[in-house]
């Protein structure tokens, strides 16, 4: 065990070094109250174990593993609960968007949004990882405890899977457009 | 732009140059939440822990949000009390997370895990759960505090009241909600009024923090899960076993036994790590079990700045397994709008 000067003074540079990651990994997929609480827990966790914390640049995919977990929990302990919401909503006439939106669901590019949710969970968050997060591949696969190799193959399908589906998504919203004269000008 | 994820990346809702700037996206003060982090007492988590150290299907609950926010706040004067018997007494339910490591089971052990697997099996009857504390070395009538939990269960029916004592039964006050399952049909009542909640939302309710809810399946569970780890299980007399476990398994509670959520929120600040209790199991004349009893005799007052040392009991009683049980909906039960509900 760590003497506690030397605790406290480790937490203090991976909190340091890592805070604003991990803060706008969890603003990034959770509504505001919830990725705070996730922030809060992911290095409440972190102090606890700060002994089994990887030194060096493994702390931060360490720390992605750990909020990506706090935050499927609390999707966990939470999604009756906004299961029952939406339907209170549907129920009471109101809309069935949530007031609490998470940063993702306030993308503007709408045809990419609908087709981010047409992809698994999976699929999602081995591209938020590599496009929003900019890790390495090596990064991706220490978080999503898979090998090198095997994100790789995540990635190339996802990226696939999500071209598929915005390809879908404009065929789809062209066949509800009038469609325009190739002759006009304009 | 036809590379999809350059389209993803254009539309990261916070992109990466923010993350380092000053002005950032949310409301937290770092420096605060630093400092409330170092404040929380350093009790065991298993969030984090690399799969291959982790048990299956027990990753593990993050610790709660009272226990980040309140970490610095006042500590309570009196919670802790109820918030302690619970600690051991989750001691036992969550020792079902380390259930999966195999132990030395000896004949003494192999016959209580048997008894309570029966007890498991039972399809109705009553569970009662009982905390007590006393200040001071012993328990002998000077229990100053306590809880009770009694859930009657009948197939899926069942009733759970949870109530918190200063010793006499007049002074019972219901914590939190009274809640009654009958043919699929949720009741709670507030201690004043019955509530009848409509089918949809059971499941959610069944499964909402701070409910007294279904912990039958829980606590026999737990029971055989405390036969499988209990250390020095010895059988002193005949259906009579005694033994030691430990508090380090208790954190693990709250992701092994959701029902038992409620009894988690009481432990913010109370450190069971290193907590030895003792047990008595009583099997019943079938063979079921009939009593099981844990003490802890040194258990400190967290919110205490003196060195007080309090017992604590707790006595998880098993009546009428096997007997059918009169589970009924309340007479006059009003149909709740589920938005005030769940305020």
């Amino acid at each position: 065990m760590t003497p506690p000067a030397d605790r406290r003074a480790r937490f203090r540079l991976l909190y340091d070094e890592n805070f604003l990651a991990i803060e706008a990994y969890c603003f990034r997929r959770v509504p505001r109250d919830a990725a705070g609480d996730a922030v809060a827990e992911t290095f409440l966790v972190a102090w606890r174990r700060i002994d089994d914390v990887p030194l060096g640049p493994d702390a931060r995919p360490w720390l992605y593993g750990v909020a990506r977990r706090v935050l499927a929990n609390a999707r966990r302990s939470t999604g009756r609960n906004d299961r029952l919401t939406d339907r209170l909503a549907i129920e009471r006439g109101l809309s069935e968007q949530s007031a609490s939106f998470s940063a993702q669901e306030a993308i503007d590019d709408s045809p990419l949004f609908e087709a981010l949710q047409q992809l698994s969970d999976d699929d999602q968050e081995v591209l938020r990882l590599l496009v929003w997060e900019e890790l390495s591949h090596v990064e991706i696969g220490t978080i999503l405890e898979c090998s090198t190799n095997a994100v790789g193959v995540r990635v190339h399908r996802a990226k696939k899977r999500l071209a598929d589906a915005l390809l879908s998504a404009g065929s789809e919203r062209s066949t509800l457009l009038p469609t325009r004269d190739e002759s006009d000008p304009r | 732009m036809n590379d999809p994820l350059d389209r993803l990346r254009a539309a990261n809702p916070i992109p990466t140059s923010l993350t380092d700037a000053a002005d950032r996206h949310s409301s937290i003060d770092k420096e605060v939440l630093f400092e409330e982090i170092l404040a929380m007492p350093e009790q065991p988590t298993i969030i984090g822990q690399p799969a291959a150290e982790r048990p299956a299907r027990d990753f593990g609950a993050p610790p709660t949000h009272e226990e980040v926010t309140n970490a610095s706040g006042p500590k309570r004067s009196r919670r802790w009390i109820p918030g302690v018997a619970a600690a051991a007494a989750v001691g036992v339910i969550g020792l079902g997370a380390v259930s999966l490591i195999p132990q030395t089971t000896t004949p003494a052990g192999a016959a209580m895990i048997q008894a309570a697997e029966q007890t498991e099996s039972m399809e109705s009857g009553i569970v009662t759960v009982g905390f007590s504390v006393a200040e001071g070395d012993g328990m002998e009538g000077s229990a100053d505090s306590g809880i009770v939990l009694t859930s009657q269960f009948d197939g899926d029916d069942f009733s759970a009241r949870l109530v918190e004592s200063s010793g006499d039964a007049s002074s019972e006050q219901l914590v939190g909600l009274e809640v009654r399952l009958v043919d699929g049909t949720l009741f709670g009542s507030d201690g004043e009024r019955w509530f009848e909640v409509s089918d949809p939302i059971i499941e959610t309710l069944l499964t909402t923090n701070g409910l007294p809810v279904d912990v039958r399946d829980s606590m026999a569970a737990a029971v055989v899960d405390l036969a499988k780890v209990a250390e020095g299980v010895e059988e002193v007399e005949p259906g009579h076993f005694t033994g030691i476990i430990t508090g380090e398994e208790t954190a693990s509670v709250v992701s092994k036994y959701p029902s038992l959520n409620f009894f988690a929120t009481e432990l913010t600040g109370v450190d069971v790590e290193g907590e030895e209790i003792e047990f008595d199991l009583v099997l019943d004349e079938t063979g079921a079990i009939d009593t099981v009893t844990l003490r802890d005799q040194d258990v400190e007052d967290p919110t205490s700045s003196e060195p007080t040392l309090n017992a604590i009991e707790i006595v998880v009683d098993f009546d009428d397994l096997g007997e059918p049980q009169a589970i009924e909906a309340p007479d006059g039960a009003i149909e709740l709008d589920v938005g005030e509900f769940l305020d």
